[in-house]
């Protein structure tokens, strides 16, 4: 009895305080578990509970208190699956909905189906299935973007790239947010226009799940930073783990008379580590750093730019370098000696190195042809002499002498076709080594006029005039 | 430095493994071949005219007529150096033998061979080009030892009238 009383008293404070609290109340049944052990269905559930919770949209019931009333009518959670025995345990607890559901497993496949019964009528208010293949444990993001699916809300962004996150092994995707670029020496809306341009061209790239400046700026709004404020590595890590993402991309774009240059450092949120650092500085107008930031995105992606990108930058008449930068003119001049064509191609002048390497490889055809006929004429020769000088027969004499003497013209023929290919083989040879070091990529040391720069440096956040000695 | 060397050796084969072979266009029945050595038909020559064996070997040469019209009989003197080499044997060739078996006498003087071949009777003749003696030298020592055919070499019509000879041929045996 003093039991009884206890539940009677503890129902009437809680709907005590319901009755101040305008919220929905809402009490969730453990879901039915098919094909898999009740205690991995107890723990998605709570998982729901718990991300319902997150959402603010209702009021959830005490789990306990369910499990008290269950137990004095002499019911299980699992065993309460029909809308009926929703809506009777409901009025029990006072609650306005009941979320029940049953998590099955098909094959590798997982099924969630839940459901929001209305305690009132007994109709089913809302209903959500969701179907997912691979680790069980994968159904934990997935129960939580049901809670605010079954409560009428949109998940957030974070429980969204969690599942990204995990798709991403299938995909070879990774998840990251990209840190408005510091602006030194441009306007802060040049800055934001152009990092925009390199988020875009990040998710072109294929190899990333973006969040989107929304989600990024809401989740920094909840912790009080402005996107100008988080330029620090910590911050943009702290920001990046809040938002569940693997990788964070912040950088600067700066200024220096006619030049600017792009700093972006893509860093490991798990780690803090920087994974890939990169830099390009440019000279000329200010709209030639959207191709340039654009190609950047590829490279820190570890991705060549596509050649309507790189052909959108030569097209252009701004001198570009990139850093860190491995390719020189005497790099490509080797590789032409080694291989006609190849210092072109390593030049990025694809046509002219495939050019070289298909006229070599003709001329090589013509020179093997010209060998052929000229091996033919001369065993025909050594054979036919050989026959003129044991013959005793006069016709039979003269008759070998004549093509003893056109085989030796054959060959002298053969030989002088195959001497000419040779020589044209070497000379276009000899061109395309020169070509290829002419037209080779020009070293970044050896190439700058100035060995003076003035730069801005990041650590001490003031320029600094810095002077370079060419090594090469 | 290593690639370089091997461009080096690969353009070298190239440019220069390719030689072109002189034909020897000296077959002693070879009209041609005569005329730039001075040797017009009608002649006698030796065929092969340049022969190589070991010391002790046999040589074996034949002694051509060129070209030759209507002849009935032939004398060849061959000059050989006999402190070099031995005649083992003369027999007749087929020239004159194909259709009469001809009178055929070979008589040696140790340097100089006399050779008659002849038909008999005044209606046999024999025109073009034929071996008419086949002789087998023995080599003495080694070196290389000159033959030649020489002046007092005729050719006679089915009259017994000379026929001008306006090439007289050379060979050599070489002994190793």
């Amino acid at each position: 009895m003093i039991f009884i009383r206890y539940i009677t008293l503890s129902i009437i404070l809680l709907n005590a305080i319901i009755a101040q609290d305008k919220r929905p109340s809402v009490a969730v049944l453990d879901f039915d578990a098919k094909g898999i052990p009740t205690y991995e269905a107890e723990t998605l559930t709570e998982r729901l509970r718990s991300e319902i919770a997150n959402t603010n949209a209702v009021r959830l019931t005490d789990r306990k208190l369910l499990e008290k009333i269950l137990q004095e009518q002499g019911l299980q959670q699992s065993g309460c699956t029909t809308d009926e025995c929703a809506a009777e345990v409901g009025q029990l607890l006072g609650a306005q909905f009941i979320i029940s559901g049953s998590i099955g497993k098909l094959g590798s496949s997982f099924t969630i189906d839940a459901k929001m019964v209305s305690v009132t009528t007994g109709a089913a208010e809302r209903a959500k299935t969701a179907t997912y293949k691979g680790d069980i444990v994968g159904l934990i993001p997935e129960m939580e973007i049901l809670a605010w699916e079954i409560v009428g809300l949109k998940a957030p962004q974070r429980l969204l790239l969690k599942r990204g996150g995990r798709k991403q092994k299938s995909d070879d995707k990774v998840t990251l947010a990209v840190l408005d670029f510091e602006p030194r020496g441009i306007s802060s809306l040049e800055a934001q226009t152009l990092t925009d341009r390199f988020a875009t061209e990040i998710n072109n790239t294929g190899k990333a799940i973006l969040v989107d400046r929304n989600s990024m700026s809401e989740i920094m709004q909840e912790q009080g930073y402005t996107e100008a404020e988080c330029s620090s590595e910590e911050c943009a890590a702290e920001v990046g783990a809040m938002l569940g993402v693997q990788f964070m991309i912040n950088g600067a774009i700066g200024k220096l008379g006619d030049t600017y240059t792009i700093d972006a450092k893509m860093f490991s949120v798990q780690s803090g580590a920087a994974e890939k650092t990169i830099n390009t500085t440019y000279s000329g107008k200010i709209d030639g750093l959207i191709t340039e930031i654009e190609i950047l995105a590829w490279e820190i992606m570890g991705l060549k730019p596509p050649r309507s990108l790189l052909n959108k930058r030569s097209g252009g008449n701004a001198q570009v370098r990139n850093f860190p930068r491995n390719k020189s003119r005497f790099g490509a001049m080797m590789r032409s000696m080694v291989v006609p064509g190849w210092g072109q191609l390593y030049s990025d002048r694809k046509l002219v190195g495939w050019s070289v390497l298909g006229g070599e490889l003709a001329i090589g055809a013509l020179a093997f042809s010209a060998y052929s006929s000229y091996s033919t004429a001369n065993s025909d020769l050594v054979a036919f002499n050989q026959q003129y000088n044991n013959a005793t027969d006069p016709t039979q004499i003269a008759d070998l002498r004549s093509k003893t003497l056109q085989a030796e013209a054959d060959q002298v023929s053969s030989n002088d076709q195959m001497t000419t290919m040779i020589y044209a083989a070497g000379g276009l040879w000899a061109i395309n080594v020169v070509h290829a070091f002419l037209t080779g990529p020009k070293s970044d040391t050896a190439s700058r006029k100035s060995g003076f720069d003035l730069v801005y440096h990041p650590e001490i956040f003031q320029p600094q005039l810095r002077f370079s000695i060419a090594l090469d | 430095m290593r690639w370089i060397k091997q461009y080096i050796v690969i353009f070298s084969i190239l440019l220069f493994s390719c030689e072109i072979v002189e034909p020897e266009l000296d077959n002693p029945l070879d009209t041609e071949a005569n005329a730039e050595k001075g040797v017009s038909p009608p002649a006698l020559v030796f065929f092969p005219d340049n022969i190589t064996t070991n010391t002790g070997g046999n040589a074996v040469v034949n002694v051509y007529a060129l070209e030759v019209e209507n002849v009935a009989g032939i004398v060849a003197k061959v000059n050989y150096d006999n402190s070099k080499l031995n005649v083992a044997s003369v027999s007749p060739g087929s020239f004159f033998s194909d259709s009469q078996t001809p009178i055929f006498i070979s008589e040696d003087n140790q340097g100089t061979l006399d050779i008659y071949s002849f038909y008999m009777g005044s209606d046999k003749v024999k025109t073009g080009t034929g071996p008419i003696a086949v002789i087998i030298f023995t080599t003495k020592v080694p070196g290389s030892s000159q033959l030649s055919i020489v002046q007092g070499s005729e050719l006679l019509d089915e009259n017994d009238v000379s026929i001008e000879i306006k090439g007289l041929g050379k060979g050599v045996v070489n002994a190793q």
